[in-house]
């Protein structure tokens, strides 16, 4: 298996991200990215290996299309009426979205906290990071917006 | 105090964010009924099933908020780490030596005798049968095969672009340092040209923080991305210069995103890079038009 092995190795960080983000579970996505890379050995004959990832890209996505519809995603959400916004964002939102003072980790892990009232531990699911690395950033990020706006007194 | 809080939300929460507190408020209910971000994030990569894919990709287009939700975590932070890695080979040794493909394991254990049993049934049977009926020609069954997408053949090459660079990178400095921009990339540009895309990409990643509002940086990390191998990865960062709408790019961009995403296993997405290409008058169009013909 060491071809095999290197192929691995040499595609497998890609793979589970395309993965995570697919399904944004962790346990999940190390699934997918180990049912592909199965798939994969079984038809190592078959497949042109100076075409991956793509090949196992595809897999992946296709697994996770039939996670999605397990689910039952689409009853859920599909007939959910599209709202367009207010034209006019509000100051806190513009200062989320625009500030330089956020990397863009920081405003993802204050949006999803803040706003769309997620856990640590589910921030850190949906985006790969640890549980810790979430709550070091959600401290950076709180502490810019209680200076911005202390300051601006907003 | 948030009208709806995380079930682990501490007090000191509470204080650092007591300033703003009317403002979130607002903001949670205006974005009370906005697709969870798992789904935005499975629509940007084409997962869902295909009307909510639909529904949820129209979501990120028409909302900042949604979009910014959807790029912002594609940063590449999450990594498997190394224990992970080799964790995860060992369970597909495993799996493969275990399990032949296409049959789970308790077909074999519990099926596999009760068919051992019924075959030789039906051969008694037909044994029995064949005594009196004509000969006939036994065709075998059809052998199922789980459908498998056929290795993709690139149409777009990957060339390396060269070098260069937009006016406001000559005088751009950081903030709050005396470093210049131009010394700061310096490390990561001379890794690119040398070759050495895995720390050119370390190094673009590493400055992309201190220089946002650069184009330079997450195009050149998004083509070490992809001289790396890392389509999704080269999708992310192409896109993140998209948005910062420099036009002295702004062809280069389409291209390597047509590039990219046809790579990612995406050609819908290139064939749509390369259309808007062949409409305009770059450097890129002839060559965009000629590609996106060929995908036809």
């Amino acid at each position: 298996m060491d071809e095999f092995d290197a192929v691995y190795r040499a595609h497998v960080q890609s793979v589970f991200r395309f993965a995570l983000r697919c399904v944004s579970n962790r346990a999940l996505a190390e699934d997918l990215t180990a049912e592909a890379f199965l798939e994969l050995y079984r038809r190592r004959d078959q497949i042109d290996t100076s075409r991956l990832p793509a090949w196992l890209l595809t897999v992946v996505r296709n697994k996770a299309r039939d996670h999605w519809r397990r689910q039952q995603v689409e009853q859920r959400y599909v007939e959910r009426e599209a709202e367009s916004e207010p034209v006019e964002s509000p100051a806190l939102e513009k200062w989320v979205l625009e500030s330089s003072d956020l990397k863009p980790v920081h405003r993802t892990c204050l949006m999803l906290r803040y706003v769309h009232g997620m856990t640590r531990a589910e921030i850190a699911s949906a985006t790969g990071l640890s549980e810790t690395q979430v709550k070091g950033y959600l401290q950076y990020a709180l502490e810019r917006l209680r200076k911005t706006f202390q300051k601006d007194g907003a | 105090m948030m009208t709806k809080r995380p079930s682990d939300w501490e007090e000191r929460e509470d204080e650092l964010t007591a300033a703003v507190r009317d403002e979130l408020n607002a903001l949670r209910e205006r974005h009370r009924d906005d697709l969870p971000v798992q789904i935005l994030r499975a629509a940007d990569t084409g997962a869902l099933p295909d009307v909510l894919q639909e529904t949820a990709a129209a979501a990120i287009e028409g909302s900042e908020w949604n979009h910014a939700l959807v790029a912002d975590v594609n940063d590449g932070s999450a990594v498997l780490s190394q224990h992970a890695e080799d964790r995860l080979l060992a369970r597909i040794h495993r799996d493969a030596q275990r399990r032949p493909a296409g049959r789970p394991t308790w077909f074999a254990q519990f099926w596999r005798p009760a068919l051992a049993v019924a075959a030789a049934g039906v051969l008694v049977t037909t044994v029995v049968w064949r005594l009196e009926a004509p000969a006939v020609i036994n065709h075998p069954a059809p052998e199922t095969v789980a459908p498998v997408p056929a290795a993709p053949a690139f149409h777009l090459g990957l060339d390396k672009p060269d070098v260069k660079l937009t006016a406001m990178a000559l005088v751009r400095r950081s903030a709050g340092r005396n470093a210049t921009f131009a010394d700061d990339v310096a490390p990561a540009m001379n890794a690119y040209r040398a070759g050495d895309y895995s720390t050119a990409a370390a190094e673009f990643a590493r400055v992309a923080s201190i220089y946002p509002e650069s184009v330079e940086i997450p195009f050149y990390l998004g083509i070490s991305r992809l001289f790396l191998n890392d389509p999704p990865g080269a999708v992310d960062a192409l896109q993140t210069a998209r948005r910062v709408t420099d036009e002295t790019f702004r062809a280069d961009i389409g291209w390597y995103l047509a590039v990219a995403q046809e790579r990612a296993g995406r050609p819908d997405a290139a064939q749509a890079e390369l259309t808007s290409l062949c409409s305009g008058t770059s450097s890129y169009s002839k060559r965009a038009c000629d590609a996106a013909a060929s995908f036809k």
